[in-house]
C-alpha cells in the first residue's frame, strides 16, 4: 500500500523468477519501483462493457494485486460487439460474473473478484478499500456520489466510457505527486534527471458545472473541438435515459441528443457549430476498436496513477478515431 | 458482430466489413490485440501468419496465449483463442514465415487490405514489396513502450514503407570495440562477437582480438596471434581462428580467460600511442581476481535488489559464470555445428554478461547487471499491452477508411507518451506523403550506388549484408551488366557457391553495374559499384572496418560527402547506412520505427512532398520531430 507521502512501504519486495520472467518487458519500461507499486494496488472496475473489459485485460496483464469487477447488468447481444470477456453463450447472465473466468485466465497471479451488485446498493465504506476506482457505464448522479467518496478518502478516480466510436476518460487524481525522468541535454548522452511533479485536478461536479457564459470560459468555448461539449450532451442523455444511445432506437435517440444539444448550447451561450449534428452520427452502442483505444489509454493512466511515475493526463481525454484523433482538454488550468 | 447489429455501423461500412477478406501478418503483441478487435468487430474472413512459438515473456501482453500454450505456434493458438470470442468468423492460420515463396503475389491479391503487426524491418519491407506488386493497400504499425504508430501505404497514393530508409542498429568502429572501449555497450558488443567467434559462425567483421591496423596505433604494432590475412588467390583464409585456438585448448576456461583478459590486454598496452590520452587497461589474472565492481566503490554497495538479475557481479562471480557458461556451451556444441546467440538462452546470456563485465573492469568502465546487459545485447524494445491495444484499435479504424476507399483520410497516426504542447493531441496526425520519386523500392527504375571495399568484401558479404540485410531482399539473383550476363549470385541453391567466398575485386570494379532481382518480391534494382578508396578511409578511425556504404544516386553521393566533411568532429554516430557488422536482428516483437516527419498540428490531407526534402535528403537522412513535442522520438 502507498502511504500518505506517497512512499511505498513494501520496498523489500523481491520478485520471484516467475514474476521476473512474466513482467520482464514492462519492468524494462517503467522500472522495478513502479512494478512494485502496481503489484500492491487494488482496483475496482465498475461496468463491464467494452471499455471495462479492455481496461480489465490491460491491468490484469500488468500484474496488479487485485481487480474487482462490479456490474449489476446482464450480458446482452450488444456486448458481443465490444466485450470479449463474457462468453457468447452467457447472454442473460450477470455481466461481471460472466466476465470473471476469462479475466482470471489472463493472469493467475492477480486476484480477480466479480460482484453482481449495483453500486447504488453499496455503502460508501465498500469503496474505501481500493487504491483506484474506474467508473464506466454510470450516470452523472452515480459518478458524483462516487467522486465524493474518492475525494474524501484520497482515492484515485477515473471515469470512462465509449459511445459508438467516441470515447472519453475523465481523471480526478486529487493532488497527484509523481516522479518523471527528463533527459539532461547538457550532460553526457543518456543521462537522465529525475524530477518531482505535481498535477492538480478538479472534481467531476466542478467540471460539468462550468458556466460557459462566463467571460473566462467564453473565449475557450469558441475554439474548443466538438468532443468536450458532445461529451456533456452524451452524459446528460445517459443521466436521463439510464442508458447509451442505441442502434435499435437510433432515430429517436438521435432526435433526443439533438434536443439536449440545443438545450446545452442555449444555456451556455455556445454557437451551434461547436457541436455539429454529425458529431452524433457515430455515437450509437459501443464499438470494439474504440473500446480498445480508450481502454488502452485508461490502463496507461491507471499505471501512471498507481506507480506515481510520469505525468498523468489532465484532465479529460477525448477520442473519435473514425472522424479525428485523440486529444486532451484541460479544464483545470 | 458489429456488422450484424443494424444501425451500429453506417450501412456502407457494415457491408464492407461483412464481405472483406484481410491478412494479418504477425500474431505477437499487436497481432493478438488486432485479431481480437477484428473478430469482435465482425470481419468475416481473416488470415493470420506467424512463424514464432509462444514464450513466457510474451504472456504479459499477448493475451490470447496462456502458460499452457508455451511452445506452441502463435498463429494456431491465436486462432483458437479468437474463435472463442466469435465462432462465426472464418480464420485461416499459417505457422510459417511470410517470406516463403508460397505467399506470392497471387496470394496477396485475394485480400482487400493487408495489416502488418510485425517485429522486424526485413519482414515489413518484404510485405511492402508484395503489396506494391499485388497493388493491395497496406496498413503498417508498431509500438515501443508508450509510443506507437499506424500508417497507410498504397501504390501511387502514399509513400511506401521503404520510401524513407529506416534507422539501423547502431554500429561502432572496429577499433573502438577491439582496442579502446569506453562505454558498457562497447564491451557488450565485443562479448557478443566473442560468442560468435568461439561458438557460432565467425564473421570477419566481428574480430575480437587487438587490431594492430588501428590508425591511431600505427607504428608500434607488432604481430598478433589471432590475426587473419588474405592469401594470394584472394580467398579469405584464417591462419588460426579464435575457435580453432579454443578447440585446441579444449575450451579451457582458465586458458581462455588468460588469453582474452590478460595476454591480449598486455598486447594492447604495447600499442602505446593508444594510451597517451586514454586511461590504459589493467590486465586481469585468473588466480588473483579483485573483489570489487568497476564503477562502484565497493561490493558493499550492492544491497538486495528486487530482481535477482539486477545485481552486478564481482570479478570472482564473473569468472565462475564465465567458466560455467563455457562448459555448458561447449557441451551444446557437441550436438550442433554452430550456436546462434540468443538473449533468452541462459548460458549464452550468462557468457555475454560475464565477458562484458570482465572487459568493462579491465578498461575501468561501469559494469552492468545481467538485466541491463540483456536489454542492450538483446536490443529489447519494451512492449506493453495497453499501447498494443491502442495501436490495434487504430489499425481497425484505419482499415475501415481503407475499405471505404477514403485513402486521403488515412493520415499516419502517432501515439505519444504525453500530449503535444499546444493542441494537446495524444494521437497527432501526420500529413499523407506521396511516394518518394527516388525511393529504392517503389521508384519506377530503382537505382542506388554502393561504395564497397572490393579488396575485403566477398561475394557472400555482398549478398548477405548488402542485398539481404540492407536492401531486405529474400532470394536475390545478381547479374553483372557486362553484356555477357555473368551471374554473380544465384537464388538457386548451390549454383554460385564456388565463388561465394572469393573477393569482389575478382569480378567487379569501380563503375560496374549490377542487375539485382528478387523474383518473389517482383523487385529489380540496379546497383552501381563505387570502389572505396582505401587510403582515405584508413586514416579515419571512425570509419575503420567499414566494408560498404549505401548511397542514393550521384547527386546524393556528393551531398553526402559534404555533410560528412562538416561533421568530422561530431560524436561517434555512424551514417545510418554505413555498415560493418551484421545488425542484430530486430528480434523483439512489436519493434517499430517511429519517425514522424513533422508531427503536424496541421491535419492536411494531400500528396504534397515534405518541405524538408532537399538534394542532400538521402534515404539515410533521419527525419526529426520538428513540432512542439517536447521530445525527439528516436529509438535506435
Ligand atoms: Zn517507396
Amino acid at each position: 500500500m502507498v502511504s500518505e507521502n506517497g512512499d511505498v512501504k513494501n520496498d523489500n519486495k523481491t520478485f520471484t523468477d516467475d514474476e521476473a520472467a512474466l513482467y520482464d518487458r514492462q519492468i524494462r519500461l517503467w522500472g522495478v519501483d513502479a512494478q512494485k507499486r502496481i503489484n500492491s494496488s487494488k482496483i475496482l472496475i465498475i461496468g463491464m462493457g467494452g471499455v471495462g473489459a479492455e481496461v480489465a485485460k490491460n491491468i490484469i496483464l500488468g500484474g496488479v494485486k487485485s481487480v474487482t469487477l462490479l456490474d449489476a447488468d446482464d450480458v446482452s447481444e450488444l456486448d458481443n460487439v465490444c466485450q470479449f470477456l463474457a462468453p457468447r453463450e452467457s447472454i442473460g447472465q450477470n455481466r461481471a460474473e460472466a466476465s470473471k473466468g476469462r479475466a482470471q485466465q489472463l493472469n493467475p497471479m492477480v486476484e480477480v473478484t466479480a460482484d453482481g451488485a449495483s453500486i447504488d446498493d453499496k455503502p460508501d465504506s465498500f469503496f474505501t478499500s481500493f487504491s483506484i476506482i474506474i467508473a464506466t457505464n454510470c450516470t452523472k448522479t452515480q459518478i458524483m456520489r462516487l467522486n465524493k467518496v474518492t475525494r474524501e478518502n484520497d482515492i484515485k478516480f477515473l471515469i470512462s466510457d465509449v459511445f459508438g466510436f467516441f470515447g472519453f476518460i475523465f481523471l480526478d487524481l486529487g493532488e497527484h505527486r509523481y516522479k518523471t525522468e527528463v533527459v539532461n541535454m547538457a550532460a553526457k548522452k543518456g543521462d537522465v534527471n529525475v524530477i518531482d511533479g505535481l498535477s492538480r485536478y478538479i472534481s467531476f461536479l466542478d467540471a460539468i458545472s462550468i458556466d460557459w457564459n462566463l467571460e473566462e470560459f467564453a473565449a475557450r468555448a469558441k475554439k474548443t473541438r466538438p468532443g468536450l461539449f458532445g461529451l456533456f450532451v452524451l452524459l446528460e442523455f445517459f443521466e436521463q435515459k439510464k442508458r447509451k444511445p442505441l442502434p435499435s432506437s437510433r432515430d429517436e435517440d438521435l432526435a433526443e441528443l439533438l434536443k439536449l444539444r440545443d438545450e446545452f448550447i442555449e444555456k451556455n451561450g455556445i454557437a451551434k457549430d461547436r457541436i455539429p449534428d454529425d458529431f452524433f452520427e457515430t455515437v450509437f452502442g459501443e464499438l470494439g476498436p474504440s473500446s480498445a483505444i480508450t481502454g488502452g489509454v485508461l490502463a496507461q493512466e491507471v499505471v501512471k496513477a498507481v506507480s506515481q511515475k510520469d505525468a498523468p493526463l489532465v484532465n479529460i481525454f477525448l477520442c473519435n478515431p473514425l472522424t479525428g484523433t485523440g486529444y486532451v482538454e484541460n479544464l483545470v488550468d | 458482430m458489429a456488422s450484424d447489429v443494424k444501425g451500429l455501423l453506417p450501412a456502407d461500412l457494415g457491408q464492407l466489413v461483412n464481405e472483406c477478406n484481410v491478412l494479418v501478418v504477425g500474431a505477437g503483441g499487436i497481432g493478438c490485440e488486432l485479431l481480437k478487435n477484428l473478430v469482435v468487430f465482425g470481419l468475416k474472413n481473416v488470415h493470420i501468419i506467424d512463424l514464432d512459438t509462444i514464450e513466457v515473456s510474451n504472456l504479459n501482453r499477448q493475451f490470447l496465449f496462456r502458460r499452457e500454450h508455451v511452445g506452441r505456434p502463435k498463429s494456431i493458438v491465436a486462432k483458437e483463442s479468437a474463435l472463442l470470442f466469435n465462432p462465426k468468423v472464418c480464420i485461416t492460420a499459417y505457422h510459417d514465415s511470410i517470406t516463403e515463396s508460397k505467399f506470392d503475389v497471387n496470394f496477396y491479391k485475394q485480400f482487400n487490405v493487408v495489416l502488418n503487426a510485425l517485429d522486424n524491418r526485413t519482414a515489413r519491407s518484404h510485405v511492402n514489396r508484395m503489396c506494391l506488386a499485388a497493388k493491395i493497400p497496406l496498413v503498417e504499425s508498431g509500438t515501443a513502450g508508450y509510443k506507437g504508430n499506424v500508417s497507410f501505404h498504397m501504390q501511387g497514393i502514399s509513400e511506401c514503407y521503404d520510401c524513407t530508409t529506416k534507422p539501423h542498429q547502431k554500429t561502432f568502429p572496429g577499433c573502438t570495440i577491439r582496442n579502446t572501449p569506453s562505454e558498457p555497450i562497447h564491451c557488450i558488443v565485443w562479448a557478443k562477437h566473442l560468442f560468435n567467434q568461439l561458438f557460432g559462425i565467425s564473421d570477419p567483421d566481428e574480430d575480437v582480438s587487438p587490431d594492430s591496423s588501428d590508425p591511431e596505433a600505427v607504428g608500434d604494432a607488432g604481430k598478433i596471434a589471432l590475426e587473419e590475412s588474405n592469401d594470394t588467390n584472394g580467398q579469405v583464409k584464417e591462419k588460426v581462428s579464435t575457435r580453432q585456438w579454443a578447440q585446441s585448448h579444449e575450451y579451457d576456461a582458465q586458458k581462455l580467460f588468460q588469453k582474452l583478459f590478460h595476454d591480449d590486454i598486455k598486447y594492447l598496452l604495447s600499442m602505446e600511442n593508444l594510451w597517451q590520452k586514454r586511461k590504459p587497461p589493467t590486465p586481469l589474472d585468473w588466480n588473483d581476481l579483485p573483489d570489487v565492481i568497476a564503477g562502484s566503490s565497493s561490493i558493499d554497495q550492492q544491497t538486495v535488489t528486487a530482481l535477482k538479475d539486477q545485481r552486478v557481479w564481482s570479478m570472482q562471480e564473473c569468472s565462475q559464470v564465465f567458466k560455467q557458461s563455457i562448459n555448458q556451451l561447449k557441451e551444446k556444441l557437441e550436438n550442433e555445428k554452430d550456436l546462434i546467440w540468443d538473449k533468452d538462452d541462459d548460458p549464452a546470456m550468462d557468457f555475454v554478461t560475464a565477458c562484458s563485465n570482465v572487459r568493462a573492469h579491465v578498461f575501468g568502465i561501469q559494469q552492468k547487471s545481467r538485466f541491463d546487459t540483456k536489454s542492450m545485447a538483446g536490443n529489447i524494445i519494451p512492449a506493453i499491452a495497453s499501447t498494443n491495444a491502442i495501436v490495434a484499435g487504430l489499425i481497425v479504424t484505419m482499415a475501415c477508411k481503407v475499405l471505404k476507399k477514403d485513402y486521403y483520410k488515412c493520415n499516419t497516426i502517432f501515439v505519444m507518451p504525453r500530449p503535444t504542447a499546444v493542441k494537446k493531441d495524444l494521437f497527432p496526425l501526420d500529413q499523407i506523403v506521396g511516394p518518394n520519386p527516388k525511393c529504392y523500392v517503389c521508384a519506377e527504375k530503382p537505382e542506388i550506388i554502393v561504395k564497397m571495399d572490393l579488396e575485403k568484401m566477398t561475394v557472400r558479404i555482398l549478398g548477405d549484408k548488402v542485398l539481404k540485410t540492407e536492401l531486405c531482399m529474400i532470394a536475390p539473383d545478381v547479374e553483372i551488366d557486362d553484356g555477357q550476363g555473368t551471374i554473380l549470385i544465384s537464388s538457386e541453391e548451390g549454383e554460385t557457391d564456388d565463388i561465394a567466398d572469393k573477393l569482389l575485386k575478382n569480378f567487379i570494379k569501380d563503375g560496374t553495374r549490377l542487375k539485382c532481382d528478387d523474383f518473389l518480391q517482383n523487385y529489380q534494382i540496379n546497383i552501381t559499384v563505387a570502389a572505396m578508396v582505401d587510403e582515405e578511409d584508413e586514416k579515419d578511425r571512425e570509419k575503420s572496418g567499414i566494408l560498404f556504404e549505401i548511397i542514393g544516386d550521384r547527386t546524393q553521393l556528393n551531398a553526402k560527402e559534404q555533410v560528412a566533411e562538416g561533421k568530422k568532429t561530431d560524436d561517434q554516430e555512424q551514417p545510418s547506412t554505413s555498415k560493418k557488422a551484421n545488425p542484430v536482428h530486430d528480434d523483439e516483437d512489436d519493434l517499430m520505427i517511429i519517425e514522424p516527419t513533422t508531427v503536424s498540428e496541421v491535419q492536411v490531407a494531400g500528396t504534397k512532398r515534405r518541405l524538408d526534402e532537399t538534394e542532400e535528403d538521402t534515404p539515410s537522412k533521419k527525419r526529426k520531430v520538428e513540432s512542439e513535442t517536447s521530445e525527439v522520438i528516436d529509438i535506435d
